[in-house]
């Protein structure tokens, strides 16, 4: 396999160009080539402007991504889906999405909107998602009053303003639409149709009390899907858009903080493992409950350590995202004052803005989901979807749907990162005895070498763009799954690979096997191991790696999973 | 530039950390020293280990998921060669039950606080409590207080924190990633306290030199 993989890597390799899809690239010649079974496959030649690169035989060629026209041509007139999303997911899987439109399709992908559900729906989801969203930042505040001491002023000044500056408007004091909203959910998938209507309207408990929840007891995913606030909804989309300077969200923030008790009856979104996921269900036994000193004890450290990391977090991104990058200083610090961002004058205005941004989301998801808090390593799984998605709330949202695999990696208990890292173990015996033997040998069978490209799914040794490209084609995996479509008749998969919710661990094993011969000839410790994996940056062709990935998955899924 | 360091007495014996490759290497002067960095989030693990391997001060360097690793070779003045390997670990105290991964078989640990943080202080005590139960019996330790260059926003003084060294049996020093200013010296002591206690006792069986030094 790995000399058909050679002829037929030809085109691709080269994982997109950024911005306009293939734009970067130009189909040039194509050449016949067969794959494993002897079956013939086309591959085409595509000559790249990106050099340095190996020779072109030895690239893997790349399927065309989802463009915008196929995009549009999916919907029906009403704006659902077709087929409940198998030809998108069919597309996504195998090829990726275009950069213009991944605003546009990732909401799908990480199930922030059900693959069938209309646009009215999608609305209405919307509408509340925002809402939600301000509601975390609002009990981001109010914690930062206990903890936060000398930055206390600053943050009720300016309150909860997202670096868009639009979320704390969004909730115009005058549409009365802190009451709590009275909701049918629809599901977002068959799994959870019962698990999701009870407790929307509970009303919301004091801060104290709710520092007490316990969060193995499940609350409603209440944002996810809601149908009822749909004609308000409109109201509110257009009013927020016209908001988009800092000062207009100031002066809403600066209101929204004074309103004061009347919110706190209003739910907080909380995480809950109602969503169907399978390592919630196995691993929601060993789950431990937040108590209250901890809890706010964690919090506090948890805002320490996001202030820290988000000045520091990678800005690969600003190349790809020119739009993002035109934030004057001033506005800059604004955003960051009102996070209470600390020690970034040394960055780029762009870079605050970031920080800003980064720091806003990750304090939500710590109250959103308290089981987990903030953990090193969320950040780099958070700075790509804030580089694609603008809008503050919906990026919290998709990010809260990717999370709800990742934040398993991020346990206290280790029982996630455990699991993984012994599904990749079992992988690698599977396919390569002599492999894991050697492994055994240098006791690192237990694959720790992989511990940070499980953390942060890659996002260390691709280049932003192929970390987007592989996180979308995982999230459709996932998405498929999730809809129950998994049966589907997978052809556009390199030999019918089927989804799987561990894509990525397959792909981690598939860049270990990549390296067997070195690792089985030069290396005899698992120091010499890890030290290897760590410097894979830059080394990776990412649609090779999927393609193994693919193959490990058609050979093993039925004995791994 | 305020950075102070201290050479405590230390009498402990037993070493048996060995990181030289083998006899063979410590005849040729060509040894090998694997080295951990511990420490609470944000104190310049990173930033001490890349001025040290690079040369380079970047304020805005990556935040370490699990662990990192560099090496660096070291020509000291009697023509020893010595080969640091370096893992440089995360702070969050989430990943601290991995720490023990990264200092298993290592020659010494840099255990590194913040002087401008009392938390970051009470964090490397921890660490400190942590080698002696868990690390290997000879490990070498070196108390590190970084970002000396912020000393007007200085919150643990020197004297506390050597007098915390002494009581451990640690190396004490205090850096700036951001200046450059004691970097070399702290690995050239790291080297010098490894050599004292591993190297030397693994080649002649002696114990109990510190006295030679102090």
């Amino acid at each position: 396999m790995w000399a058909w993989g050679c002829v037929e890597r030809v085109a691709a390799g080269l994982l997109g160009g950024p911005l306009a899809g293939g734009g970067r690239w130009n189909t040039a010649v194509a050449v016949g080539v067969t794959a494993a079974a002897g079956l013939a496959v086309v591959a085409i030649v595509v000559s790249s402007r990106r050099g340095g690169l190996k020779s072109p035989w030895c690239r893997r060629r790349r399927k065309a991504p989802l463009t915008a026209q196929e995009w549009r041509a999916l919907f029906t007139p009403d704006g659902k889906l077709q087929d409940g999303g198998v030809k998108l997911l069919k597309k996504v899987r195998s090829g990726g999405i275009e950069p213009s439109i991944r605003a546009l399709v990732w909401p799908f992908l990480l199930g922030v909107y059900n693959l069938d559900s209309s646009e009215v729906e999608r609305d209405a989801v919307k509408a509340q998602n925002r809402k939600g969203y301000l509601l975390l930042r609002k009990h981001c505040l109010r914690k930062s009053a206990y903890t936060m001491e000398e930055s206390k002023q600053s943050t009720n000044k300016t309150a909860g303003v997202n670096p868009k500056g639009s979320i704390s408007s969004e909730k115009g004091e005058e549409s009365g639409c802190v009451t709590p909203v009275e909701s049918k959910e629809v599901p977002e998938n068959p799994s959870v149709e019962e698990a999701t209507s009870t407790e929307e309207e509970k009303p919301c408990l004091s801060t104290e009390q709710e520092l007490q929840d316990d969060t193995s007891e499940p609350k409603p995913e209440q944002m996810e899907v809601n149908q009822s606030s749909s004609t308000s909804s409109n109201e509110e989309e257009s009013e927020r858009s016209d908001v988009t300077h800092v000062e207009a969200s100031h002066k809403d923030s600066a209101s929204v903080c004074e309103s004061k008790l009347e919110d706190e009856q209003e739910s907080i979104p909380r995480y809950s493992n109602t969503g169907g996921n399978m390592d919630d269900i196995e691993l929601s036994k060993a789950a431990r409950p937040v108590k209250s000193a901890r809890a706010i004890e964690d919090f506090e450290t948890c805002q320490r350590i996001i202030r820290l990391d988000a000045v520091r977090a990678n800005d690969e991104w600003v190349s790809y995202f020119p739009s993002q990058t035109s934030v004057s200083r001033e506005k800059a610090i604004e955003y960051a004052k009102a996070v209470c961002l600390k020690d970034y004058e040394h960055l780029e205005p762009n870079r605050i803005h970031h920080a800003s941004r980064l720091v806003a989301i990750l304090e939500a998801y710590a109250i959103y989901d308290q089981e987990i808090g903030y953990c090193q390593g969320m950040s780099d799984l958070l700075a790509p979807l804030l580089a694609v998605l603008e809008e503050d709330d919906e990026a919290f949202w998709c990010f809260a749907g990717f999370m709800r695999k990742a934040r398993h990696n991020f346990r206290l208990d280790e029982v996630g990162i455990r699991r993984q890292l012994n599904m990749v173990a079992r992988i690698i015996k599977y396919k390569d005895f002599h492999l894991y033997r050697h492994l055994e040998m240098l006791q690192a069978e237990d694959c720790f070498f992989v511990y940070r490209m499980v953390v942060v799914m890659f996002r260390r040794e691709l280049t932003f763009e192929q970390t987007l490209c592989l996180w979308e084609v995982m999230w459709a995996d996932q998405a498929a799954n999730r809809a129950g479509i998994a049966n589907s008749p997978w052809r556009r998969m390199r030999l019918g690979a089927p989804p799987t919710d561990d894509l990525l661990l397959y792909a981690i094993a598939a860049s270990v096997l990549q390296k067997r011969k070195l690792i089985i000839e030069s290396y005899s410790s698992m120091d010499e191991i890890i030290r290897e994996c760590n410097s894979m940056a830059g080394q990776l062709d990412i649609w090779k790696l999927l393609d193994d990935a693919h193959d490990l998955v058609v050979t093993l899924h039925n004995r791994i999973e | 530039m305020g950075c102070s360091s201290s050479v405590p007495a230390r009498s402990t014996g037993g070493l048996n950390t060995v990181s030289n490759d083998s006899s063979s290497a410590t005849d040729s002067k060509d040894l090998r020293a694997k080295l951990v960095l511990l420490g609470d989030s944000g104190v310049g693990k990173s930033c001490i280990v890349l001025r040290f391997v690079r040369g380079q001060f970047d304020p805005t360097s990556k935040v370490t998921v699990g662990a990192s690793f560099l090496s660096q070779t070291l020509a000291l003045e009697d023509s020893t060669i010595v080969k640091f390997e370096i893992w440089d670990t995360a702070g969050q105290e989430r990943y601290a039950a991995l720490a023990p991964l990264y200092y298993r078989g290592a020659a010494a640990a840099i255990v590194v606080y913040d002087i401008t943080s009392p938390e970051s202080f009470s964090k490397a005590q921890y660490w400190v409590k942590e080698l002696q139960k868990h690390g290997s019996p000879g490990i070498v330790m070196v108390l590190v207080g970084n970002k000396a260059d912020l000393h007007e926003n200085r919150s643990v003084s020197s004297q506390d924190a050597l007098e915390y060294a002494d009581k451990n049996n640690m190396f004490f020093i205090e850096t700036s990633a951001k200046t450059a200013d004691n970097i070399n010296q702290l690995f050239e002591v790291c080297f010098e306290y490894i050599e004292l206690f591993v190297f030397k006792q693994h080649i002649r069986g002696e114990a109990n030199l510190a006295e030679d030094k102090t």
